[in-house]
């Protein structure tokens, strides 16, 4: 039989389409994955380049065990003017524009990648930097702080800037889910709070970890440092009657720098702070009324008789997690100085894992529990990275990931 | 689009063919010496009017094919005989034995007409990778500098917006600061936008030489990727031309340019004005430009007018001195000043509009220039510069207004400034500016060439919103810097092979003053360093036959750090890295030009180079641990290779068309980051940077169709740039920052009336009104109608 060209070119069009269905996809999942009742996980990435940009990318999969997830040629490039947030809840991926003030939705689309569903432009409200968190599957916070100083820059006016939307649909009316507190005008010598981040709701409370500063001389070679510890609360859901408590536990900032500084447990709400110059790493609590359980002493520098480093950690429940602590021994010079621990605020507890190799996690930002078993990303600067299964004190290797410049920042559910 | 492209395909093909369909014979004859009676080669053959010719053969024979019948002005010149004129009327039958006598000439040269290799096809054919962008052709057009330096092979133009936006330009993969660009020899970046590729008009240009990758000594500088010079008009002659352009988006651009010679004592005077200004309201549209519900926080894509892009610039040029006279071919004291306002619309993407920010820039430059061939000696050319050039840059961004892309202002900022914190800055800048040019002719065959550029740049600056401890306005940056360079040129195998080998050398000293503020009082910090650094090259070409010539260049080029990168730019969050090392590129380029050959009434030449550019210490941006302030560092390696070609076509000196092309394969060559981790990006296409891109520029001169004395042309450009990444082309798949591939297309009419005092123009540019982006998430202007015209009043 005599086949006409247009007749070849058809046929080799409908074998490429059946090829195309039937081949694997880059995951080597098959197609509609995830829709077989397996969990699907996002996982995040930033790429760092010579210039300093940091692109993030994020890749759906249902298998960070045993296979190898690579973000060459692979990955849906999130949204960001400066840069791109990124979170999860309730099954949906949300991704603020850092640099516009607009957030995202994104779903799944059952295969590779996702599909944009909503927008939403806080900038009106909370300007284009905002940052922002999800405080439950139907509540996403993003928030800002003002600091105006006065013209002698001997005091600094400090005005809170907080949006309520709702999720799914990203759903904001700016009536009733806005609010702006000054929480007043700070001179020379007092202790005032400049940035919020991480709030986690306890009750009918929110609580949001600080960077807490003291105004200082003008002088921009320094910035002091406060003798505290400091959380910032507000009622919930209303976000009125802001209150900032202290406690004397150590020195530091509280907001985890863009992971999770606190978890409730017990309706006590517990926090990490973030050390700075050699301060003491301290997990503390604040009660349901917003105050600091100054009965409660958790000081992982006495547990394990040595200095460390601390920015955020990873409630798995039940008081348990997991943070990552820097050996502040090493130097700043050196790349890799966080190693993982598995603690417990019940016990006051916390036990090294000494097979995790140490790695830079101050830039970490999430893990995923998965039927008991803590997933994270360790991405060592001149060694293989790969995502780790923590269950308790037992770790076992999973996904290997691209490492070197590429950074798995979070694994998202 | 595609079946309106084909119809306008169609019409010029229409219009040409008819063009042709009138009578034409041919001419041939034989040119003898009036005392021997011996035919005499290679004498130059021209028929004036229709500006078409030919050569004569071994024994004095020539032939002229495909002559229009009817009335002509044929010329006849050689070397050493007296030139020959005479209106020739030809008849249907051709003529077939004309006969021309050359008497051997008296010395009365300038009166020869000298029909050869125009100074283009010379300059293209010394070796270096050059080309050289003659405007006569343009310049009553409404068209850009930069317009015309995109149409030419291996260059890209990349502009922020319509008209004075910023622009980005890259030769053959390299871009930034590693391209320099010059005025008349001197380094342009002295004197700052106002006067600058952006604002001057083409009238006021004679032409623009683009030298890529290896650059010669007598462009003293130090130019890694490649160089741009612009030469202005340079009449001797008493001349008066205006220009006045009109056109979309309220664009007015008016030119002035005039000269007077006292031919007795050789008293000289030149002058150029230029005013533009632009209101560069044009639309935009997509997923970045959105309006927000009040009420809500809802997006929606609107379509907007910008609304904060005005532009303004004006400047004047004088030069009074002597020209021709026994002390000097060329004395000038010369005076620049010019002026600018720009407004800006929007930060590095158009998401979030500007509604008050914009700069504003002037300079005023004296300098004194001398020229001179046979200084003291015969075959020793001097040429000397001088000048001082005073900037002064001032940024304003004060305004709590919040805008949407409806310009209305949709809310307060609790704190001043649109891209951050609040700025009103005023830089100011002086740079003394020295170049001496020295060269020897040793014989006909070789040439020394000593030349150099010694530069002494010094900045202050001050922001008046600065807050207490951050007052800058006692700091001070300088930099000292001398390029110097040596060339050898020789010429040999009877004018087949030229080379040309130079070494320079590279240097500068930096020494600022800085302050620390502590205790109520400011601390001063003086910060100095040095370096000097040397490079080398060659470039040699062959004529393997009278039309075909191969090209080599190579050199190791230095590239010194410019003040912004050195100091910093406070009103841009810039700070200083005073340890910045100079770049290092070698350079190699492998050319062939091949023409111009005639076929019939076609005249072809084409011309390709091949380039590899090895870039060590590369001068990146970077930005701090906490994302707040950017720097620049050394540290990437770059490897760039690829190739550009240009044919250009003409038919009967009618129809000329011109097809230029570069594809460029520029890689980042790190394995491993600074922090020692494997790099991801090894071997990776370079991020925003357009790889592939191609130019047509058809012409078609239909002044016969008219039969008029006038001279009517229309044209038609495309240009085609391939899409690319903003980021990295290997990392990710889905929902990537793209530069999607563009396509414009611009068509124009112009006509030039009898002689040649008035002309008239109307130029359509973006005829199908696409959304046009240079820069990621950038809109360029859509369709858009200038009207211009062209008076010469003497």
């Amino acid at each position: 039989m005599k086949l006409s060209t247009t007749s070849k070119l058809a046929g080799l069009f409908v074998a490429s389409a059946l090829f195309g269905l039937t081949s694997c996809d880059k995951n080597d999942e098959p197609s509609g994955g995830g829709g077989n009742g397996k969990t699907v996980f996002h996982v995040a990435a930033d790429v760092a380049d010579p210039e300093g940009d940091a692109t993030v990318f994020m890749l759906p999969t249902t298998n960070i065990v045993d296979t190898t997830l690579t973000f060459i040629n692979n990955g849906y490039q999130m949204e960001g003017v400066r840069s791109a947030r990124v979170t999860a809840a309730a099954g949906k991926v949300y991704n603020l524009n850092y640099g516009t003030g607009q957030i995202h939705e994104l779903e799944y689309d059952g295969r590779n990648s996702y599909n944009k569903i909503q927008t939403v432009d806080l900038s009106n409200w909370v300007g284009e930097y905002p940052r922002f968190a999800a405080v439950s599957d139907n509540y996403l916070l993003a928030h800002n702080v003002l600091s105006q100083p006065s013209d002698d820059q001997r005091s600094v006016t400090i005005t809170l800037q907080i949006v309520k939307v709702g999720i799914p649909g990203l759903v904001f009316n700016a009536e009733t889910d806005y609010v702006e507190h000054v929480l007043g005008t700070y001179n020379i010598g007092d202790d005032y709070v400049y940035r919020i981040d991480a709030p986690v709701i306890n009750g009918n409370k929110v609580y949001y970890g600080t960077g807490y500063r003291k105004v200082g001389e003008p002088d921009v070679e320094d910035t002091p440092r406060p003798d505290e510890l400091a959380t910032l609360v507000l009622e919930w859901p209303s976000l009125d009657n802001p209150q900032v408590t202290t406690t004397p536990a150590s020195i530091g900032d509280t907001y985890g720098f863009r992971g999770t500084a606190m978890f409730v447990h017990e309706n006590y709400v517990y926090q990490v702070n973030m050390t700075t110059d050699g301060s003491d790493a301290v997990i503390t609590r604040l009660d349901a009324d917003g105050n600091y359980d100054l009965n409660y002493e958790f000081n992982i520098r006495n547990v394990l008789g040595r200095s460390v480093g601390s920015v955020h950690f990873h409630h798995v429940g039940e008081g348990k997690g997991y943070i990552a602590l820097e050996d502040i021994s090493l130097g700043a010079e050196v790349e890799d100085r966080y190693e993982m621990a598995y603690f417990d605020v019940n016990t006051k507890s916390i036990e090294i894992l000494s097979e995790v190799p140490k790695s830079n996690m101050f830039y970490y930002q999430s893990g995923a529990m998965e039927e008991g078993v803590f997933n994270i990303a360790v991405s060592p600067s001149t060694e293989n990275a790969y995502i780790w299964q923590f269950e308790g004190t037992t770790t076992e290797k999973g996904a290997q990931l691209d490492g070197g410049n590429i950074f798995v920042q979070g694994i998202y559910k | 689009m595609i079946p309106r492209i084909l119809l306008l395909i169609n019409i010029l093909i229409l219009s040409t063919s008819l063009a042709n369909a009138q009578n034409k014979t041919n001419v041939s004859g034989r040119v003898i010496d009036a005392q021997s009676n011996k035919g005499i080669p290679f004498c130059t053959i021209l028929l004036k009017d229709l500006k078409k010719g030919g050569y004569t053969d071994e024994n004095g024979h020539f032939t002229l094919p495909k002559v229009p019948v009817g009335d002509h002005e044929l010329v006849v010149t050689h070397t050493g005989h007296s030139s020959y004129s005479k209106k020739i009327s030809v008849p249907e039958s051709g003529i077939i034995n004309l006969v021309i006598s050359l008497s051997e000439s008296e010395i009365k040269l300038n009166e020869v007409l000298v029909v050869g290799e125009s100074e283009k096809t010379q300059m293209e054919k010394q070796g270096f990778a050059s080309k050289r962008i003659d405007t006569e052709k343009v310049t009553i057009q409404s068209v850009e500098l930069n317009t015309l330096l995109d149409q030419t092979s291996g260059i890209n133009v990349r502009q922020e917006g319509g008209l004075g936006s910023r622009t980005k330009y890259s030769i053959n993969g390299l871009g930034g600061n590693a391209v320099r660009i010059f005025i008349d020899g001197v380094p342009m970046e002295y004197y700052g936008a106002s006067y600058s590729i952006n604002s001057l008009p083409v009238n006021l240009i004679e032409s623009m030489e683009v030298y890529k990758g290896v650059v010669p000594v007598t462009l003293g500088s130090d130019a890694l990727g490649g160089a741009i010079n612009i030469k202005t008009k340079n009449a001797k002659k008493n001349s008066l031309d205006l220009s006045y352009s009109v056109g979309s988006f309220n664009t007015h651009q008016v030119a002035l340019n005039g000269s007077h010679r006292n031919k007795k004592n050789g008293f000289t005077f030149r002058g150029s004005m230029f005013y533009n200004y632009a209101d560069n309201n044009y639309e935009v549209w997509g997923k970045d430009v959105t309006v927000s519900d009040p009420n809500n926080g809802r997006v929606s894509e609107v379509k907007a007018r910008r609304f904060n892009d005005g532009y303004e610039a004006y400047g004047t040029k004088m030069d009074i001195g002597f020209t021709d006279v026994k002390w000097a071919d060329q004395f000038f004291i010369s005076m620049v000043y010019s002026d600018m306002y720009k407004e800006v619309q929007h930060g590095a993407t158009m998401n979030v509009p500007f509604g008050e920010r914009y700069y504003t820039q002037g300079n005023l430059v004296p300098s004194i220039s001398y020229q001179k061939k046979d200084f003291v000696t015969k075959g020793l050319d001097v040429s000397l510069f001088s000048s001082y050039a005073m900037n002064t840059r001032t940024l304003v961004d004060t305004t709590k207004n919040k805008y949407n892309w409806h310009g209305d202002v949709e809310t307060q900022r609790p704190v001043g400034g649109e891209m951050g914190a609040p700025v009103h800055s005023t830089t100011d800048e002086g740079t003394f500016i020295n170049r001496f040019n020295a060269s020897y002719t040793i014989n006909d065959n070789n040439i020394l060439n000593l030349s150099g550029i010694i530069t002494d740049y010094r900045r202050t600056g001050f922001n008046r919103e600065a807050g207490l401890g951050e007052d800058t306005s006692n700091d001070y940056q300088n930099i000292f810097k001398s390029v110097m360079g040596l060339s050898y040129s020789n010429t040999a195998w009877d004018g087949k092979l030229r080379t040309n080998v130079f070494a320079k050398q590279y240097s500068y000293t930096v020494d600022a003053l800085y302050h620390t503020y502590s205790g109520g009082e400011y601390h001063p910090v003086p910060k100095q360093s040095n370096d000097t650094n040397y490079g080398y090259g060659v470039a040699t070409s062959y004529d393997l036959t009278e039309k075909f010539t191969l090209q080599l260049s190579a050199e190791q080029a230095v590239r010194l750090p410019m003040p912004d990168e050195i100091f910093g730019n406070g009103a841009e969050n810039g700070i200083s890295n005073l340890d910045l090392n100079p770049e290092v590129s070698n350079n190699l380029n492998l050319g062939l030009r091949y023409g111009e050959i005639y076929i019939g009434d076609h005249a072809l030449t084409f011309s390709t180079t091949f380039f590899h550019r090895n870039v060590n210490d590369m001068i990146q941006r970077s930005v701090d641990t906490k994302g707040e302030y950017f720097f620049y560092e050394n540290f990437p390696k770059v490897l760039s290779k690829g190739v550009d070609l240009q044919i250009d076509y003409d038919y009967n000196r009618k129809f000329y068309f011109t097809f230029s092309g570069s594809y460029n394969d520029t890689r980042y060559n790190n394995k491993y980051t600074s922090k020692g981790e494997i790099d991801h990006l090894y071997r990776a296409r370079l991020k925003n940077l357009p790889y592939l891109q191609f130019n047509t520029n058809m012409r078609y001169d239909m002044t016969e169709l008219i039969k008029s004395k006038g001279q009517l042309q229309v044209y038609w450009n495309m240009r085609y740039v391939h899409e690319y990444y903003r980021y990295w082309y290997h990392i990710g798949s889905d929902n990537k920052d793209v530069i999607p591939t563009q396509f414009v297309n611009d068509i124009g009419a112009s006509y030039r009336f009898p002689e040649n005092k008035l002309a008239i123009s109307l130029d359509i540019k973006n005829i199908f009104n696409e959304q046009v982006f240079d820069n990621f998430a950038i809109q360029q202007p859509g369709r858009g109608f200038y009207f211009k015209v062209s008076y010469s009043v003497f």
